[in-house]
């Protein structure tokens, strides 16, 4: 906390620290239900320096951003297409993008920082987040899916909105409840010497939504995986750069693209 | 979307403002807690509305309808619950005299945890009420005279409308939508897309018999509605916006469109 | 609800992000197997300093961090057994990057209840834990649910909230893959990691029940007592020995 900041921007920081935390509660419970349109479309930054990161590498700027998480691959990512195939006219009436998915990505242990400057706030989160479904893989049964991650998270401040833009996923561990343990899952992967298919952070470069960045990865949890610093909390900071970002080389948000009106313009008072 | 605009409060107002958001926070947590300790009378008394015309309207929704006024919330969240430890205490006591259980307290071989993680919360431009929205990924275990426990990993999306009540925040209704209970120790993929009467009992068994039955959430489709439902800005409360019997949980699409 | 000035209200917004930021940097470091820093990190260094755990209490500073060393103690020797079982895989690391390896220890906190007192000099929280962590055993790898309690004494030194007190207790610390307070599966031993044998935790230096970890017939155990808004620290209880 630098308490050289005036009663003025103390308030502005405060608020900051309260708005990411709404942003974060609302992607959560946006993301439990794959509507994409309505987090990305809405709430994230319309710059070529948005990223979003995951376990298979880094998406680039807000068009493919958001053509990853709302376009029909995002559908078939989510499983949704499957449903129709499965029960037909059970499905009817039911909102698909919804149906069955359970990833709900829980937010514990926050860690929120907002600069001196007022124009950046970070945010770094632990999910021991849910996975399950009423319908597994078969549409048969069902599954307790599991999965536990890291979060980091940048901030901008424009045009007098918070807005989300740097978004990197650190997929840790899996698994199903609650027949097996974890991590002698993994020892027996391990033991055989392949690990075989990640459950959470595909390795295969084929997978994950088409992207410019494949290079920079965070990996899962097995039993030879170095410690990965990929998302450290972030510690006070004057102002957002190469040391206090977690998209390192993406920090230029003077290209900023017309945002959604409806939630970044000007107030809509009924 | 209506939007917050800070620019409608002075500094100190909007301090005031977010102060409280900070303490309904905490007072969501503190009946959480209370919940998982048991301390389910006392949660109604100390977090729960106070005023008569408030209890009157009053409501706790499950998946299969609502308890509708103060006493019906009584009957179902500290009545059924009470009913429930004697006759397991009773199955101790029973089964095994020279263990010395006769004076135990109420809850021997229990333990629970209701949990409110990710909250959302937005006070309403009035200042009167505040709409809320956790996730309770929780637990919830039964131990058995044999040595055994029924222990399951309880999952259900909390909504909670608070009102105040002269300087006190209090919470007026509450939706428990209930979506997994997995069972410790068991593989919840085994089990078949639609659950058999025996295992589809054990996930109704919070449930109870509501006032107002009506079906409030399917949990076969998911979270179909919470963009609608989950907490947004707003001005002021609006019966069939809210979280109450006659509010917007549980509609249908068809119902929705106006 | 209590009523202060904006400008009071203002300090405890935040002081409350500060506590809040703190607790999360230890589940941070757990995630990152830096046990072995929390005491430099985020205890005060006072004498009366203690950490409650299910077996006692490790009171005074040499005690308390002595449990974190410990944990980092536990940390590299595991990391060595696994090497032993995987040497091809591990051979090249150096010392740093070898540490933690085998191990990952997901320990978040949540659902706060925060209480500042009103002389700003102390603070008073309590976090549920809804966590899994992996232990490197004589057999392994075992991965662990664990539901619990931090509860905590903030005091204000400087301009810097540290932990005083703090009860770290486990309500449900059971073997994923098994019924709560049931006996877990036994994986056999192995002898890469036969040296885990020779490591232990420091004993509480005052024996004390502090919590049972959950078993079929314990007495209904509650979590420790919500904070409650107090003037001063002589006026409410204390989370320590």
């Amino acid at each position: 906390m630098n308490t050289n900041l005036s009663r003025e921007q103390r308030i502005f920081n405060v608020a900051a620290g309260q708005m990411v935390e709404e942003l974060k509660g609302r992607h959560a419970y946006l993301h439990g239900v794959n509507f994409g349109r309505e987090e990305y479309g809405v709430f994230w930054l319309r710059s070529t320096d948005t990223t979003w990161g995951h376990g298979w590498g880094r998406l680039i700027g807000y068009d493919e951003m958001f053509k990853a998480h709302c376009g029909p691959a995002a559908d078939e990512m989510f499983g949704s297409a499957r449903f129709t195939g499965w029960f037909g006219h059970e499905m009817d009436g039911h909102d698909r993008r919804s149906t069955n998915w359970g990833a709900s990505h829980v937010l514990a242990s926050p860690v929120i920082e907002v600069a001196d400057d007022g124009k950046t706030a970070r945010s770094w989160y632990l999910t021991p987040g849910t996975m399950m479904n009423r319908f597994g893989r078969d549409g048969q049964h069902r599954s307790g899916g599991w999965l536990w991650e890291r979060y980091g998270s940048d901030f901008v401040y424009h045009d007098g909105k918070w807005w989300w833009a740097h978004e990197q996923v650190c997929p840790d561990i899996a698994g199903s409840m609650d027949k097996e343990n974890w991590a002698r899952t993994m020892y027996e992967r391990c033991k055989k010497g392949n690990l075989g298919p990640a459950v959470s952070a595909p390795k295969n470069e084929d997978h994950g939504p088409p992207r410019t960045d494949k290079a920079t990865r965070h990996h899962e949890w097995s039993m030879w995986q170095p410690v990965q610093h990929t998302v450290d909390p972030p510690v006070p900071y004057a102002h957002m750069d190469e040391e206090n970002t977690y998209s390192p080389g993406y920090n230029k948000f003077d290209v900023i693209l017309p945002q959604n009106r409806q939630y970044g313009g000007d107030v809509i008072d009924d | 979307m209506y939007t917050e605009n800070k620019k409608n409060y002075t500094d100190d107002e909007y301090i005031v403002r977010m102060w409280e958001k900070e303490y309904i926070q905490d007072m969501a947590a503190r009946f959480m807690l209370a919940w998982s300790n048991g301390e389910r009378r006392e949660a109604l008394e100390k977090y729960w509305v106070q005023k008569t015309h408030n209890r009157r309207d009053a409501s706790f929704g499950v998946n299969n309808g609502f308890y509708v006024g103060y006493d019906e919330v009584v009957r179902h969240f500290v009545a059924d619950y009470e009913a429930e430890r004697k006759a397991d205490l009773k199955a101790f006591q029973d089964a095994r005299p020279e263990k010395g259980y006769t004076g135990a307290d109420l809850g021997l071989g229990k333990t629970t945890l209701h949990d409110c993680t990710t909250p959302l919360l937005y006070i309403a431009d009035d200042g009167q009420t505040a709409r809320y929205l956790c996730y309770d990924v929780g637990m919830d275990s039964t131990g058995k005279p044999d040595g055994t426990s029924k222990s399951y990993f309880e999952i259900a999306l909390c909504f909670m409308e608070f009102i105040k009540e002269g300087e006190d925040w209090k919470i007026w209704h509450l939706i428990w939508q209930h979506d997994f209970s997995i069972e410790a120790g068991k593989a919840y993929e085994e089990l078949p897309r639609i659950l058999s009467p025996e295992d589809n009992a054990v996930f109704t068994r919070h449930h109870g018999d509501p006032t107002k039955p009506f079906d409030v959430y399917d949990d076969l489709y998911g979270w179909e509605y919470i963009y609608w439902d989950m907490p947004a800005p707003y001005k002021t409360y609006e019966e069939e916006e809210g979280y109450g019997p006659r509010g917007k949980v549980g509609k249908k699409y068809y119902d929705r469109i106006v | 609800m209590k009523r202060l000035h904006p400008d009071a209200l203002l300090e405890r917004l935040e002081w409350r992000r500060d506590i809040r930021n703190l607790m999360g940097r230890i589940s941070a470091d757990y995630s990152v197997r830096e046990e072995g820093a929390i005491y430099d990190r985020y205890w005060s260094h006072r004498e009366d300093v203690c950490l409650g755990v299910n077996e006692g209490w490790y009171a005074g500073p040499e005690a308390v961090s002595g449990y974190y060393k410990a944990l980092d103690e536990e940390i590299v020797l595991a990391a060595q057994c696994v090497k032993k079982d995987f040497p091809d895989k591990l051979e090249g690391l150096s010392e740093a990057e070898l540490k933690g390896v085998g191990a990952m220890s997901y320990i978040p906190v949540d659902s706060h209840i925060i209480e500042i007192a009103d002389d700003g000099r102390t603070a008073k929280a309590l976090f549920n834990i809804r966590g899994s962590y992996n232990r490197i055993t004589t057999s392994g790898p075992i991965a662990y649910w664990l539901f619990g309690w931090a509860a905590v004494d903030f005091v204000l030194e400087g301009k810097d909230w540290k932990i005083w007190h703090m009860q770290w207790l486990r309500n449900v610390d059971v073997q994923c893959g098994t019924s709560f307070g049931e006996t877990p599966e036994k994986f056999p031993e192995t002898e890469a990691y036969a040296d885990m044998a020779s490591f232990a935790m420091p004993e509480p230096t005052v024996k004390a029940t502090l919590m049972e970890n959950y078993y079929t017939d314990r007495p209904f155990t509650k979590s420790p007592k919500a904070p409650e808004p107090y003037e001063t620290f002589a006026d409410t209880f204390s989370y320590g020995l």
